[in-house]
């Protein structure tokens, strides 16, 4: 890579850095360390909201997505506009209005201290780890693409948004969050338009090629319970697991309880309402529009270079035999793009028909280079993770390779510092100064706390560097965690029912939890966004008819 | 033991429920789905021009 491009990435993490240590004022108490004194503006909270949400997974992954699958992940967040405003009206309120540090906090006060320990271990233990992953996840691209170690790229995420988050706390983080979100959104709209000006045909032309290999299909109606991505499934269970990860979710908690009052929270909850969607159509649109671009310039057969160097080695033969009648094929579609490209749209169904089908040739071809090398690695090939990589290194100008590079850095960043913060507080607040230091000063408890980012900020950096060996545990804990989503969503709409008992939400939490369990063992076809409907649901049933059972004398 | 069933913190009507930015809530709820409606209808006619 080009040094100015090199400088680009060191200017900005340099500036990230050091803007952070100069946020840390104000942050001597525990209140401005956690929650900026609740001071934030609304649109900085906004901001930061969506920041900590749009990792660098959305920015190699989605876009990835996109250029395979098309539009219709954005499905997906059907349900956040939705979400967004009943959170608005329900626990934005509550949880500002009870001057809490935790959602978990508000459960000790509302129930007892079990379902308060519970649903806080349960938040420590799967968010410990997918901050892991969130660092691993582009750490491994900047690996494979610039032949660095996995503890380099690791280090180079990890260790200036662990200096920050530790030093700054939620305000540093708050701020950055705000740059990275300008950053990001400005990469993408950069890659828009070098695509767009790039492309060898007119935007109608990129787009009717993407139509016609089913690229812009974005509405799925089917009512299939197996179908992840489709219209019901996003509006229905998005909704459920919307509600679940902004409302009670303390990464995203603690970024609205840091706004100045209530009115402020919901404002900030009504920027990704209206802007959610649009950013990850965005997105997704930019991967399909860099499919389409490879419509005209031959790919390598993998994006990932490292990939393409062991199958090369390791099985010349079968390389250069699937090579060359992949670049055939390629062939074969550029041709029956550019026709359909010169036909008149009022008459190319023919040019429509050929150039599916000649897609679906070179998918299918694709499909076995990416089994060869899974034969040979021993490790499930993810290609698509490197394709925007892969472009961006190879046909952006100079700086905005830069540019793009400091945005999935800036994602990854903005993602795990807000996760850091969060489990931060969550230790000290709902374990530390609840069991271990009920009295301990604001100095102690800044110290512990700063101390708390800290480990968790290392044990986030260990698990995103044996993140490959990790695999399957981290799938386990990720499946873990849909187990609960749901059911501490049904805890939150409890504690906002009147006549709801302790002991009876305690009871209902672990049948939410075991009816999600025996879905996944039982009817593993049903997609993970129904999980949290069905958590989420039972704890609310078992909660209520439970209460209504127990006598008054319980309470 | 457990403690009180009644929810500490209910809003006081000053700060409402009924209210968000100080624009009442049926409101800012139509907003944002009229928003979100018009967002899926540019999706849908992108999907309905060139998705044939």
């Amino acid at each position: 890579m080009h040094w100015l491009n090199w400088l680009v990435v060191v200017g900005y993490l340099s500036y990230v850095i050091i803007d952070g240590l100069r946020r840390s004022k104000g942050t001597k108490e525990i209140e401005g360390y956690f929650l900026a004194n609740r001071s934030l503006p609304w649109w900085a909270v906004g901001l930061t909201v969506m920041a900590t949400q749009l990792s660098a997974v959305t920015m190699i992954g989605t876009t990835g997505q996109g250029a395979t699958d098309g539009m219709r992940f954005v499905q997906f967040y059907f349900g956040l506009p939705i979400a967004m405003v009943i959170l608005g009206v329900t626990i934005v309120p509550f949880l500002h209005r009870a001057k809490v540090f935790t959602a978990y906090e508000f459960l000790e006060r509302r129930f007892d201290p079990k379902t308060r320990s519970l649903t806080a271990f349960l938040f420590l233990v799967s968010r410990g780890l997918s901050c892991g992953t969130i660092i691993a996840a582009p750490a491994v691209v900047f690996s494979a693409m610039f032949g660095w170690s996995m503890v380099t790229s690791v280090a180079i995420i990890g260790v200036p948004t662990v200096i920050y988050t530790m030093i700054g706390g939620v305000q540093a983080v708050t701020w950055a969050d705000v740059k990275q979100m300008f950053v990001i959104v400005s990469a993408l709209v950069a890659v828009v338009i070098v695509l767009l000006v790039k492309m060898p045909v007119s935007p109608d032309g990129a787009l009717r090629l993407a139509g016609a290999t089913g690229r812009l299909r974005v509405f799925d109606f089917s009512t299939s319970l197996s179908n992840t991505y489709t219209f019901w499934s996003g509006i229905i269970g998005g909704t459920f697991l919307m509600l679940s990860y902004f409302g009670t979710d303390q990464s995203q908690v603690q970024r609205y309880l840091s706004a100045k009052s209530i009115e402020q929270a919901r404002s900030a909850h009504l920027i990704s309402a209206f802007w959610k969607i649009p950013l990850q159509a965005l997105v997704l649109l930019v991967g399909v529009l860099i499919f389409v671009y490879y419509l005209f310039l031959a790919p390598p057969l993998y994006f990932n270079p490292a990939q393409q160097q062991l199958v090369q080695k390791s099985d010349p033969a079968a390389y250069q035999l699937i090579d060359a009648r992949y670049h055939a094929l390629f062939d074969a579609r550029q041709v029956a793009a550019r026709e359909l490209a010169a036909a008149p749209a009022s008459a190319d169904e023919t040019q429509r028909a050929t150039l599916k089908e000649r897609d679906a040739a070179v998918t299918q071809v694709h499909a076995e280079a990416l089994t060869l090398a899974q034969r040979i690695s021993g490790t499930a090939s993810k290609d698509v993770n490197y394709i925007i990589p892969h472009f961006v290194l190879t046909e952006l100008p100079i700086g905005l390779t830069g540019l793009f590079i400091a945005a999935v850095i800036a994602a990854a960043m903005s993602a795990v510092a807000g996760e850091l913060s969060s489990l931060s507080t969550a230790t000290v607040i709902d374990f530390y100064r609840r069991w271990v230091a009920p009295n301990a000063d604001d100095k102690k408890l800044l110290f512990v706390s700063r101390s708390a980012t800290g480990v968790w900020g290392l044990f986030a950096c260990i698990v995103a560097t044996f993140a490959a060996s990790l695999g399957s545990l981290i799938e386990v804990v990720n499946r873990f965690g849909s187990i609960f989503y749901g059911s501490i969503l049904g805890v939150f709409i409890l504690a906002m029912m009147p006549r709801i008992r302790s002991n009876a939400a305690f009871i209902g939490l672990i049948a939410g939890m075991s009816a999600v369990g025996s879905v996944i063992v039982w009817a593993p076809q049903v997609s993970f966004l129904w999980h949290n409907v069905v958590g989420a649901v039972t704890v609310v049933a078992v909660g209520a008819v439970l209460s209504g059972m127990m006598p008054r004398a319980e309470n | 033991m457990s403690k009180p069933v009644s929810p500490p913190a209910s809003p006081p009507a000053s700060a409402g429920a009924g209210e968000a930015a100080g624009t009442p809530f049926r409101r800012v709820f139509i907003r944002v789905i009229a928003v979100e409606v018009f967002v899926l209808l540019m999706l849908w006619a992108l999907q309905a021009r060139y998705s044939r």
